[in-house]
C-alpha cells in the first residue's frame, strides 16, 4: 500500500484541506465560490501570506520571529509618511524594502552575534518598532496617500489584481531558491541540525541572519501591499498578525523544530485561514467567531499531525523488523553467487 | 584580603544579585532625576500597575523551567475576565461569578496541559492553537451576552473593585496577593519535590522519564498553574479597570515572558529560580514607572523595554561568556604555575 509521493508531502493536507473547504462552503452557499469572491479573497490573502513566508524562512532556521506585524506597521509608516510628501513611487518603494531588510537584519544580528534567543529577540524589537512607529507619527494615522499609488490597489491584469500577481511571482521565486539553490538546501540544514552544518562548512550565522532578513523585507513588501490596498496606514496596522503568520506557517506544515516545510506550505496556510475566516459570513456564523476557528483548526492539524506521524512511526518499526527477519531465512538454500550479489543489491536499494 | 572581596562579591555574580544592584541603580537613578519619585507611598501605591504580570509570571516560570511555554497566557486572562463578567451581568452573585471565571481558565489550563501530552507537540504550537482558540471563545461569549466590546461589562460591586484598588495594613491588597503568591511559589519549586522534578523535566527529559516520577503529572500541574495564575490576574486587572472586557488581557502575554526572561529563566528549561523573577517583576515595572516619571511618553518607554530586553539577554550571555574565559585563563596560569614549582 503505496502512498503517492505528493500525498505523503506535510503539505498536501494543509492543500487538501484547504480545497475540500472552498468545496463544502462551496456547496452550501454557491456565491463563495465564483469567480469575483475567489479573487476577492486571494487579494485578501496576499499580506497574511507574505508575511506567512517570511516567519516560515525563520521557522525552518529553527527560530521564531514574532516581530513581522510591527515591521510591517513600521515600514508601512515609512513609506506612507514618503509618498505623502511626494517621494516617487519607485523610490518610496525601495526604500521601504531597504527599511525592512535591515529591521529583519537587526533581529538576525541580535539571535546569531548577540546570541540573544530569537523569541527574546523578536519580542523586544516588536515592542521597540511598534513604539518607534507611534514616535514618528505622533500616534496619528497617514492619510492622503497618492491616488497614483493606490491605483495599483485596483489594477487587474487577466482578471486578478496585479498585487496578487506580484506576491505569487515573489513568493513562487523564494520556493525556488528554497527548493532547488544552495542557500535554500543551507537554510534547511542550518535549521535540521546547526552543529552539523556548520562542521560541513554552512555558514550558520549567515544563513539565520539571511532569513531574518528576507522575513523583514517580506513584511516591508506586505507594507506596500497594505498601503495600495487600504490607503492609509495607522500604528495599529498589523497588530497581532504576527501569530496568524506562525499558525499559516504552521498549518501549513512548517515544524517549530526547524528544517522541515515549504514556503509552499505556508502560502496555502495563509489562504486557509483567509479561507475560513471569510467563509464564515457566507455561512451565517458571526464574525467574532474566527479566532475561535482558527485555533480549532490549528489543533486539529497538530492531532492529525502527531497520530498520522505516530502512525507512520509505528509502520516503519514493523518494516524494520520484517526486514531483519530475512537473513535468517538465507541459508536454508544456498543461491548462487549471482543471485547473492543481486539479492544485495537489491535489499541495500531498498533501504536507502 | 582577596577573598574577603570575592566573598562580599559573590551574591552578585548569582543573576539575581546583578538584577537587585540593577533595581537598586534604577530607583536612585530616577530619585535623582525626580525626588517625587521615591515619595514611599506613591513607589508602593505604583505596583498596582504591574505586579499582576508578576502573578501570571511566577506559575509561568515553572512552566518554563520544565522546558515548556505557554502562549495562551493573555486569552485566558480574557477568558477569565469575561466568564466573570458575562456571569455577573446575568444576576450571579459577584463571588460565584469569580468562581466561574477561575473554572474557566483551570479549564484552559486542562486544554492545554491535555493536548500537549497527548500530542506530544511543541508546547509553543499548542499554546499557540489554544490562544487564537481562548482569545474567540472570550470575545464569542461577549458576543453572545451583547456586551460592547469597547466598554465591557461595567457596574460591578464595590466589594470586588475594593480588591485591585484598595489597601490592608497601609499596602495595596495587589502587593500583598503577589507577596503570598510569591512565597507559596518559591516553596514550591525551591522547597518540594514536585519543583525538583519540574527542573529535572527541563534540565533532562529522558533522565526524568527514566527516574520513575509521572512526567505527565508534573507537567499538567504546571499548566493548570499557569492558567489558574492567569485566571487570578484576570480577576484581579477586572477589579482593577472596574470592568470586564474580552480584550483585556490582549497585551499581556510580551509583557510577562519579557519578566521571566529577565528574571532568569532560560528559555529552554532546567536554569531559573522564582527569586529572581520576583526581583525582575519590580525592575521592569519600576523601570516603566520611572521612565514615564521622567517625562517619556508610552512609545518611548515601550522602545526602551524593548532595547532593554534584548540588552540583558545578550548581556547575560556575553557575561558568562567572559567569566568562564575568566576562570579558564586563571586555571590555565595556576596549572603552569604549579608546574613550574615542580620543575624547580
Amino acid at each position: 500500500m503505496r502512498v503517492p509521493a505528493f500525498l505523503r508531502a506535510r503539505e498536501a493536507v494543509t492543500i487538501i484541506g484547504a480545497l475540500l473547504f472552498l468545496l463544502v462552503v462551496g456547496l452550501v452557499q454557491s456565491r463563495f465560490v465564483e469567480v469575483g469572491n475567489l479573487v476577492r479573497m486571494a487579494n485578501s490573502a496576499v499580506i497574511l501570506a507574505l508575511l506567512a513566508a517570511g516567519v516560515a524562512l525563520v521557522i525552518i532556521t529553527r527560530n521564531i520571529d514574532v516581530s513581522v506585524g510591527s515591521t510591517m506597521a513600521l515600514t508601512g509608516i515609512l513609506g506612507g509618511l514618503m509618498l505623502r510628501d511626494g517621494v516617487p513611487a519607485a523610490l518610496t518603494v525601495l526604500a521601504v524594502v531597504a527599511a525592512g531588510a535591515a529591521l529583519g537584519a537587526i533581529n538576525g544580528v541580535g539571535v546569531t552575534y548577540g546570541h540573544v534567543p530569537s523569541i527574546v529577540m523578536t519580542l523586544g524589537t516588536l515592542g521597540a518598532y511598534r513604539g518607534i512607529s507611534f514616535i514618528i507619527t505622533g500616534g496619528h494615522s497617514v492619510e492622503n496617500i497618492p491616488a497614483s499609488y493606490k491605483r495599483i490597489g485596483t489594477l487587474e491584469v487577466l482578471g486578478m489584481p496585479v498585487l496578487v500577481w506580484t506576491a505569487l511571482a515573489l513568493l513562487v521565486a523564494l520556493m525556488l531558491v528554497m527548493a532547488r539553490t544552495r542557500t535554500g538546501r543551507h537554510i534547511y540544514a542550518t535549521g535540521d541540525n546547526a552543529t552539523g552544518a556548520h562542521l560541513i562548512g554552512v555558514r550558520t550565522n549567515g544563513m539565520v541572519v539571511l532569513a531574518f532578513t528576507a522575513s523583514g523585507t517580506l513584511a516591508a513588501v506586505a507594507a506596500l501591499v497594505f498601503l495600495a490596498q487600504i490607503g492609509s496606514v495607522s500604528n495599529q496596522a498589523g497588530m497581532g498578525i504576527e501569530m496568524r503568520a506562525i499558525a499559516a506557517a504552521v498549518i501549513g506544515g512548517v515544524a517549530l523544530s526547524g528544517g522541515v516545510g515549504s514556503i509552499l506550505g505556508a502560502t496555502f496556510g495563509a489562504v486557509f485561514i483567509t479561507t475560513v475566516t471569510s467563509s464564515l459570513s457566507f455561512l451565517g456564523i458571526p464574525g467574532f467567531w474566527a479566532d475561535t476557528v482558527i485555533g480549532a483548526i490549528l489543533l486539529a492539524a497538530l492531532f492529525a499531525d502527531s497520530r498520522v506521524r505516530a502512525g507512520l512511526e509505528r509502520r516503519r518499526r514493523a518494516a524494520r523488523y520484517r526486514t531483519d527477519e530475512v537473513p535468517g531465512d538465507e541459508p536454508v538454500e544456498p543461491p548462487p553467487a549471482a543471485a547473492v550479489a543481486e539479492s544485495t543489491r537489491v535489499t541495500s536499494g531498498g533501504a536507502s | 584580603m582577596n577573598d574577603r572581596i570575592r566573598v562580599l562579591l559573590a551574591p552578585l555574580a548569582r543573576w539575581e544579585g546583578a538584577l537587585v544592584v540593577v533595581l537598586a541603580v534604577e530607583i536612585l537613578v530616577f530619585g535623582a532625576l525626580n525626588p517625587r519619585f521615591l515619595d514611599p507611598t506613591r513607589l508602593i501605591g505604583s505596583t498596582s500597575d504591574f505586579l499582576y504580570l508578576g502573578i501570571i509570571a511566577l506559575p509561568l516560570a515553572i512552566v518554563m523551567m520544565t522546558g515548556g511555554i505557554d502562549i495562551s497566557i493573555g486569552s485566558i486572562v480574557s477568558l477569565s475576565a469575561i466568564v466573570t463578567g458575562v456571569l455577573f451581568a446575568n444576576g450571579t452573585n459577584i463571588w460565584l461569578a469569580c468562581v466561574g471565571g477561575l473554572a474557566a481558565a483551570l479549564l484552559a489550563g486542562l486544554v492545554n496541559g491535555g493536548a500537549i501530552l497527548l500530542t506530544g507537540a511543541n508546547p509553543m504550537v499548542i499554546t499557540l492553537g489554544t490562544q487564537f482558540l481562548f482569545a474567540g471563545l472570550a470575545v464569542g461569549i461577549s458576543g453572545l451576552a451583547n456586551v460592547s466590546s469597547f466598554e465591557g461589562i461595567s457596574g460591578l460591586p464595590d466589594g470586588f473593585v475594593e480588591i485591585g484598588n484598595g489597601k490592608t495594613f497601609g499596602l495595596p491588597n495587589m502587593l500583598l496577593i503577589f507577596g503570598v503568591a510569591a512565597v507559596v511559589f518559591t516553596v514550591l519549586l525551591h522547597g518540594t519535590s514536585f519543583g525538583r522534578q519540574a527542573r529535572l523535566i527541563g534540565a533532562n527529559p529522558r533522565a526524568a522519564v527514566y527516574s520513575g516520577f509521572s512526567v505527565g503529572r508534573i507537567t499538567l500541574t504546571g499548566y493548570l498553574l499557569t492558567a489558574l495564575g492567569a485566571g487570578v490576574a484576570g480577576l484581579l486587572l477586572t477589579s482593577y479597570l472596574a470592568s470586564a472586557r474580552a480584550d483585556i488581557g490582549s497585551s499581556v502575554l510580551m509583557p510577562v515572558l519579557t519578566l521571566v526572561v529577565i528574571g532568569g529563566v532560560s528559555m529552554f528549561g532546567g536554569e531559573g529560580t522564582i527569586g529572581g523573577v520576583v526581583i525582575a517583576a519590580f525592575v521592569i515595572g519600576f523601570l516603566q514607572q520611572g521612565l514615564r516619571f521622567a517625562g517619556m511618553t508610552e512609545s518611548q518607554v515601550a522602545v526602551a523595554t524593548g532595547t532593554a530586553l534584548v540588552a540583558v539577554a545578550s548581556l547575560r550571555w556575553w557575561t558568562s561568556h567572559a567569566a568562564e574565559r575568566f576562570k579558564n585563563q586563571r586555571a590555565r596560569r595556576r596549572r603552569a604555575l604549579l608546574a613550574d614549582v615542580a620543575a624547580s
